[in-house]
Order: structure tokens, then C-alpha cells, then sequence
């Protein structure tokens, strides 16, 4: 079995972890805004496309390919919705609209997200948030969560195919469904991070003294474009909340 | 042995790791919860259903807890996530407060009496009305911005609901879910947890 650890897929084009922080707070923001302003509405077309080329960047063709074509098929749907070819009260119509609002408003995000974690290394990451002169109480938790958010989905599935095996499923019972999978979640992370305290103490993250780092961050020519780009699209964000 | 205790009460790599791991749990709890909040009644009352669940790797991490500070920490991160989520500010500075009189309660018991951790998670888990706060502060306008994505029938229902009366209705639900939900943590402990040797 391979296991997703974060930041070891290669990429044509590295970027600063702090402009893939920016990245993800400008870009979240306008998707998950609920404008019917024009210049959002182009804005959100932008980005989705953003995080398209973002993907390729990855060399996820197939990935990023997937992920336009279920985009634009929620569009689509969103479209039927408003014309009001389905009727939006009948079942048919109360699904789509679940369905399209979540692909609308989460989809693009979850990308995002999952190319920030999955292109950056963790060393990396906490280099970044050093040069930041963030505390240590902030720097460390971030970094796990960072590095934890694919090892909980893993340990998930596991835990998921563990339980089928034994047919305990949640139409057994939600409460036997939750306790059965919590329990096992909660015995293996905490395993995971007695493991992660000694890995910490070996990188030497418990001196006091300044760290060095292996890893090179720094602001590059594709930083300085990414960063013009999050400022545009903010004023424009901003220009659309106001004007409509 | 004082410059021991000093020692002793600074937070550890390994107390940080421990807020870390706990925080995306919570997060990934709230965030399923929040989910069913495509249901108009359930926008309203998923802070209930979260308080319910999380009692369980909540009651775990306060046994884990013995830093004041730790508590804060991890409300404060969570709502800085949900934050990059799209859920409202207010999340944060309710997150901090509430973070922030737990860990004080929690304290004054040494993080090790029974009682005042029920106290501190009741109070704990009111943070999560803060993400809320937008829409009773906003009232039906904030409904209506929905409308065109979420039809007539989920604003409308909304609407119904939204007001401070029904505020105080969820803060109170809340602290009745968090009381079943840290005894229900407390039994799974003892169930699983404390065999297991992980407490």
C-alpha cells in the first residue's frame, strides 16, 4: 500500500509556502462567498481556473481534467436550477441543488487544499512560518496539522475497511457505527503522535536555540506574480461586494 | 526543583503535537457536523450535534492536557481554520474567550477533577455558536443571500428560525449535548482508552 505523505509529489513550479497561505485564504473567500455580482461571478471563473493550472503544475493531468469537467457540469446544473426547467421543491430538484451547491462552493477549495498539502514539505512549511517570527506554540501545532489531515484520511480507510470486514457498518446502529470508528482513530493518532514527538526531539525542534533549515524558502519571481495576482483579484472582490 | 517546576509548566514539542493532533480531529468533527446543515433546522442546531460527538476526543485530550494554555490553543486554531472555511469571524474571538475560561477552570482543578472538566467542556463547546453569530446578528439578510443557491424552501425555513430567542434555545441545547457528550466521552474512556494504556 503507498502511503500519501504530504509534500513528496514533484511540481514544474514551486511557490512559497506563505504565498500558498495567501493563495488559500484570497481564493477560498471568493468561492465560498455567496455574491450575485458580475465581477465576482468572473472572479470565481478565474480562480477555478487557477486552480486547474495549479493542478497541472502537479502533473495531475488526469486529476485536474476530472475536476473541470465536474465543475462545469455543476455549473450547468446550477444553470437548469435557475431557469427553472426542474422544479427546485420536488426531490429530484432538492438533490441537484445539494449537489451543485456543494461542487460550487467546495470543490475548487478542497483542491486548493489538497495541492497546498500534498506540494509542500513539512520542513519546508515550518521554515516558512520562522521566517514569519511566529512562536513555536503556533509553528508546531500548524505543522501537524498540516501533516495530518492525509494521514487521518488514510488511517480512515483503514480503520473503514477494517470494520466492513466485520460488518459493522452504520446501519448497524450510528452510535456502535461512531464509537467503533472513533475509538480505533483516536488510539492510532495518538500512537502517531508519540511517534511524531520523538521525530520532533530528533530534528532538534525541542532546543531553544534558532533552527536552521535544509530547505531554501524564499520569495522567487512566480511568488511575486502569485502574490499581484491575489492582490488583484482581492481589489476586485472587494470592488464587486461594493459595487454589485 | 523550582527551576524543575518552571520547567514543568512551560508547554513541551510534545504538548504542542498532542493540541496539533487533537485540533484537525475536532476540525474534521465539526466540519461533518456542519454539513448537515443543508437541513434549514440543523444551520441552526449542528453546534448541538457537534458538542454530542466531540465529547469523546475531548474528554481524551483534557486527560492529555496538563499545560494551561493547551485548551485555548486548540479553540483558537480550529476557528482559524473554519475561518479559511467560510464560517464567521466571530468563531475566533469566541473560540479565544471561551478557549481561554475553560483552560481556567480546568485549571484551578489541576486539569485532573472530573467535575470541573464537565464544566470546562460545557463552557468549551459554546465556542461554536460563534460561528453562528453572523446570521443572528444579520438576521433574515442573511437568509436572503442564499436564496438564489439554496431555493425558497431553505430560506424560508431559515427565516423561521432565526432569532435571539432561538440563540438562546441552541446555547442551552448546547450545554445539555455537552454534558451527555463528556460523560459519554468519560465511559468510552474507561471502556477503550484507559485498557488500551493510552491515557
Amino acid at each position: 500500500m503507498n502511503m500519501p505523505e504530504s509534500g513528496t509529489e514533484e511540481v514544474l513550479i514551486n511557490f512559497d509556502p506563505r504565498t500558498k497561505l495567501l493563495l488559500l485564504i484570497v481564493v477560498n473567500t471568493v468561492i465560498i462567498s455567496d455574491s450575485g455580482s458580475p465581477v465576482i461571478w468572473w472572479l470565481k471563473i478565474a480562480f477555478v481556473i487557477l486552480v486547474f493550472l495549479l493542478l497541472l503544475d502537479m502533473k495531475k493531468i488526469k486529476m485536474s481534467i476530472l475536476y473541470v469537467v465536474i465543475y462545469a457540469l455543476a455549473m450547468l446544473g446550477d444553470h437548469i436550477l435557475v431557469s427553472g426547467s426542474i422544479n427546485g421543491m420536488s426531490m429530484g430538484g432538492l438533490v441537484l441543488r445539494i449537489v451543485v451547491y456543494l461542487i460550487e462552493r467546495m470543490l475548487p477549495s478542497v483542491m486548493l487544499a489538497w495541492f497546498v498539502l500534498h506540494s509542500t514539505k513539512v520542513s519546508e512549511f515550518i521554515a516558512a512560518m520562522q521566517k514569519m517570527h511566529l512562536p513555536q506554540t503556533l509553528t508546531i501545532p500548524f505543522a501537524v496539522i498540516f501533516r495530518f489531515f492525509p494521514t487521518i484520511s488514510d488511517e480512515y480507510s483503514s480503520i473503514q475497511d477494517a470494520m466492513k470486514m466485520r460488518d459493522i457498518r452504520f446501519g448497524t446502529g450510528i452510535g456502535r457505527g461512531i464509537e467503533y470508528r472513533m475509538v480505533p482513530l483516536l488510539v492510532s493518532v495518538t500512537k502517531i503522535g508519540d511517534e511524531l514527538s520523538a521525530a520532533a526531539m530528533t530534528r532538534g525542534l525541542t532546543t531553544d536555540t534558532k533552527r536552521t533549515s535544509y530547505c531554501s524558502v524564499g520569495f522567487h519571481a512566480s511568488d511575486a506574480a502569485a502574490f499581484a495576482m491575489m492582490i488583484a483579484g482581492s481589489v476586485l472582490f472587494v470592488t464587486g461586494l461594493i459595487w454589485g | 526543583m523550582n527551576t524543575a517546576q518552571e520547567e514543568s509548566r512551560k508547554m513541551t514539542v510534545k504538548d504542542l503535537i498532542t493540541v496539533g493532533i487533537f485540533t484537525v480531529i475536532y476540525f474534521v468533527i465539526f466540519f461533518i457536523c456542519a454539513m448537515t446543515g443543508m437541513v434549514p433546522v440543523m444551520a441552526i442546531f449542528y453546534p448541538v450535534l457537534i458538542a454530542l460527538i466531540a465529547g469523546i476526543p475531548c474528554v481524551l485530550f483534557f486527560t492529555k492536557v496538563q499545560k494551561f494554555g493547551m485548551i485555548t490553543i486548540m479553540a483558537v486554531l480550529t476557528a482559524v481554520l473554519l475561518f479559511l472555511m467560510g464560517y464567521g469571524y466571530p468563531g475566533i474571538i469566541t473560540g479565544l474567550v471561551l478557549g481561554l475560561i475553560a483552560d481556567i477552570i480546568m485549571k484551578s482543578g489541576d486539569y485532573k477533577s472530573f467535575t470541573k472538566m464537565v464544566i470546562g467542556y460545557v463552557v468549551f463547546s459554546e465556542w461554536v455558536i460563534g460561528t453562528q453569530l453572523p446570521m443572528f446578528i444579520m438576521g433574515n439578510a442573511y437568509a436572503e443571500q442564499f436564496r438564489e443557491m439554496q431555493g425558497d424552501e431553505f430560506v424560508d425555513g431559515l427565516e423561521k428560525l432565526i432569532s435571539w430567542g432561538m440563540c438562546a434555545v441552541v446555547a442551552v441545547c448546547v450545554a445539555v449535548a455537552a454534558l451527555i457528550g463528556v460523560f459519554i466521552g468519560k465511559a468510552v474512556l474507561k471502556k477503550h482508552f484507559e485498557r488500551a494504556g493510552i491515557v
